[in-house]
């Protein structure tokens, strides 16, 4: 060890001296406290000083005072050889920053024995600061590397040049990295798609997997796809890229252009508030389905609730960072909270924020917090930069086809593929005039589909799929018939009517039919009845989208009118 | 956590006070020790745990995934209200027997 020797005494620096090296260690003197700081700064590997108190020029006091605050991130043990007999020099020694004494006169082997302690503090402390450094190396990489990934999130989210009135939202700017995700886009028929999300976990493994799902949002919205199109392409691109255990929980909504239709799908979120105008009751839309990226692609249920609302009521949809933040004493901010703000305040989302930050003041912050709001009114797009109204709607309202026919008749080994809906809707999608209204025409399709393939071809029962046995029981069932088909078909056809008189809408007639041994037509309805009555609000699907539904031929066939308008 | 055998080749999984993410690797230690040729049933017991979080939904799906290859059935029991909660609105009732 390097050691700075300072004393006034000639007689007490060969002294030390010589005790020191002989166990080794090197020592260079300094006669005062100035030359002491010169010399503590000339040579930068002296690690220890044994310092007199009482010299000419400056004392040991005011040169350790100088010394400790040059020191910077220099670790450096001043010992004080003093006689012990004044308490408050020893006082003062100590709050210069002294470390230690040595008694004087000397003895040998105290000092030996305060050194070697020292040095064991000095090891501790290099080990320490070389760990200090490899931490900190490590958090610069982390802050660079979230620093890129923002960039390539944010100019994911931010590739469109229009934003909503509809849509109040907030969401906080660390929540990326808790794996939320919150999107809005215009449809091309002037409505407006949303999706609120959280993934499973914490961190940056928690985020990736948003960079696929906004994609797909995008793309879908461009294509004015249906939300059930939607949460399957997602569902099914997160359950092969994510690692197993780990889902995403979202509400997808859909708001019509007109503002009073609202499709849905919620997969493992809170509870959606819904609140009617002029009303101080809340109605709660839950999730039907389990999170995205847990299903196969074959039991995925996409069925959507679709829910006609009166003129200016507000949706709101909220990730599990608002109810489960935490105050102080461990207590959670609760749905009951969000619920009182919800009917009480004005300005939901800013009441909301302002309540959560309050509430969890003084602890740590809890930073995946997203809420948003859906206003069910005309919807209304607005340029981000200029403020001005956009019609994102023209090209839908104007849209026309040609007058074409479509037959297809699928077989065994068709039915069998799992995406053969998926395909029809795609191709449906490339036809001018109809893909902006493709969302509508595959869901009708996927509804007849799926009825005429489960109840019709498979002849399975959907009272199964109450009960968790009987769920697995259902789809087990389901791919055991179906790779047991032989002789099956479903056909397929369609056909674009064009109105007779000019301000009268074009239609599509889409007809199903399927080689099964059909069904009491009678029975369906009243099914449909009840089931309505059961969840209270919804509408039937098809009826909603269809001008018209009939069912013929001992109800194996289906027709569905719908109209361009 | 621990892993108690009941009579007729039924298991169950007993676990702790909190159920997170922090438990995985105790977790997995415990079904896998249950062997599969001899079990019949296996049910998680929610009766000491107050509190979980959605990690251990993961988890859930782990353990049904696990079991699913040798058909043995897996069940929840004795969950408390707000844990009943979460399993509701993960839709986890619709893939699991919530006891």
């Amino acid at each position: 060890m390097k050691i700075l020797i300072v004393d006034d005494h000639a007689y007490n620096r060969e002294l030390l001296n010589f005790i020191l090296e002989d166990e080794g260690h090197s020592c260079i003197e300094a006669q005062d406290g100035q030359s002491a700081i010169t010399a503590f700064e000339t040579h930068l590997d002296v690690q220890l000083i044994l310092m007199d108190v009482n010299m000419p020029i400056m004392d040991g006091i005011e040169a350790t005072r100088e010394i400790k605050s040059r020191a910077a991130d220099r670790f450096v043990t001043v010992i004080f050889v003093t006689a012990l007999d004044n308490p408050e020099v020893l006082v003062q020694c100590l709050d210069a920053g002294g470390d230690d004494f040595v008694p004087k006169p000397i003895n040998e082997s105290i000092l030996l024995s305060k050194l070697k302690a020292h040095a064991r503090n000095q090891a501790m402390y290099n080990s320490l600061k070389s760990v200090n450094e490899e931490l900190e190396y490590h958090k610069r990489l982390m802050d660079r590397e979230h620093k890129i990934v923002e960039h390539i999130f944010s100019s994911d989210v931010g590739l469109l040049d229009t934003a909503c009135d509809n849509i109040n939202a907030y969401t906080s700017p660390a929540s990326l990295f808790n794996g939320d995700l919150l999107l809005s886009a215009p449809s091309p028929a002037g409505g407006v798609y949303l999706l609120l999300g959280d993934f499973t976990g914490h961190g940056l493994s928690a985020a990736v997997g948003s960079l696929p799902v906004s994609s797909i949002f995008y793309d879908s919205a461009a294509r004015q796809e249906s939300i059930s199109n939607m949460a399957r392409v997602i569902n099914r691109r997160l359950q092969k890229l994510l690692p197993h255990g780990m889902f995403f929980c979202a509400a997808l909504m859909y708001l019509e252009p007109g503002g009073r239709q609202v499709q849905i799908w919620l997969g493992g979120i809170n509870d959606v508030l819904c609140v009617r105008p002029g009303s101080q009751e809340i109605s709660k839309i839950s999730a039907m389905h389990m999170p995205l990226g847990i299903m196969e692609d074959d039991e995925f249920d996409e069925r959507i609730e679709l829910l006609e609302l009166p003129e200016g009521t507000k949706l709101y949809a909220f990730t599990d960072g608002i109810n489960e933040a935490k105050n102080a004493s461990d207590e959670e901010f609760g749905l009951k909270r969000i619920e009182d703000i919800v009917v009480r305040d004005q300005n939901v989302i800013d009441q909301l924020v302002t309540e959560v930050r309050l509430f969890t003041q003084g602890c740590e912050q809890l930073d995946d917090v997203s809420v948003v709001e859906l206003c069910c009114e005309p919807v209304v797009h607005r340029h981000q930069r200029t403020q001005a109204v956009v019609d994102v709607g023209a090209d839908f309202k104007s849209a026309k086809s040609f007058p074409w026919q479509l037959d297809m008749t699928l077989g065994d080994d068709d039915l069998r593929s799992s995406d053969v809906v998926m395909q029809v809707g795609k191709f449906l999608g490339t036809i001018q005039g109809v893909e902006l209204h493709q969302d509508k025409i595959f869901t009708i399709i996927s509804e007849l589909y799926s009825n005429a393939l489960e109840h019709g071809v498979l002849k399975l029962d959907s009272d199964l799929k109450q009960t968790p046995d009987g769920f697995d029981e259902y789809y087990r069932l389901r791919a055991e018939r179906l790779a047991a088909a032989k002789g099956q078909s479903i056909r397929i056809q369609m056909a674009y009517v064009r109105a007779e008189s000019d301000g009268e809408p074009n239609h599509l007639r889409i007809e199903v039919t399927d080689s099964g041994e059909g069904f009491d037509v009678n029975r369906l309805n009243h099914q449909q009845e009840t089931n309505d009555m059961s969840f209270g609000r919804g509408v039937s699907l098809l009826e909603s989208f269809c001008e018209s539904l009939s069912y013929s031929n001992g109800g194996r066939t289906a027709t569905a009118i719908y109209a361009f308008s | 956590m621990m892993v108690e055998q009941a009579e007729g080749g039924s298991f169950a999984i007993v676990l702790d006070d909190v159920f997170d993410f922090k438990r995985v690797e105790d977790f997995r230690g415990c079904y896998e020790k249950i062997p599969l040729d001899k079990c019949k049933g296996v049910s998680i017991d929610f009766t000491h745990t107050r509190y979980m979080d959605s990690s251990a939904l993961g988890m859930l799906l782990n353990v049904k995934k696990h079991f699913q290859s040798a058909s043995v059935p897996v069940k929840i029991t004795s969950v408390n209200d707000q844990i009943r909660k979460i399993l509701t609105i993960s839709r986890f009732d619709q893939r699991f027997v919530i006891e």
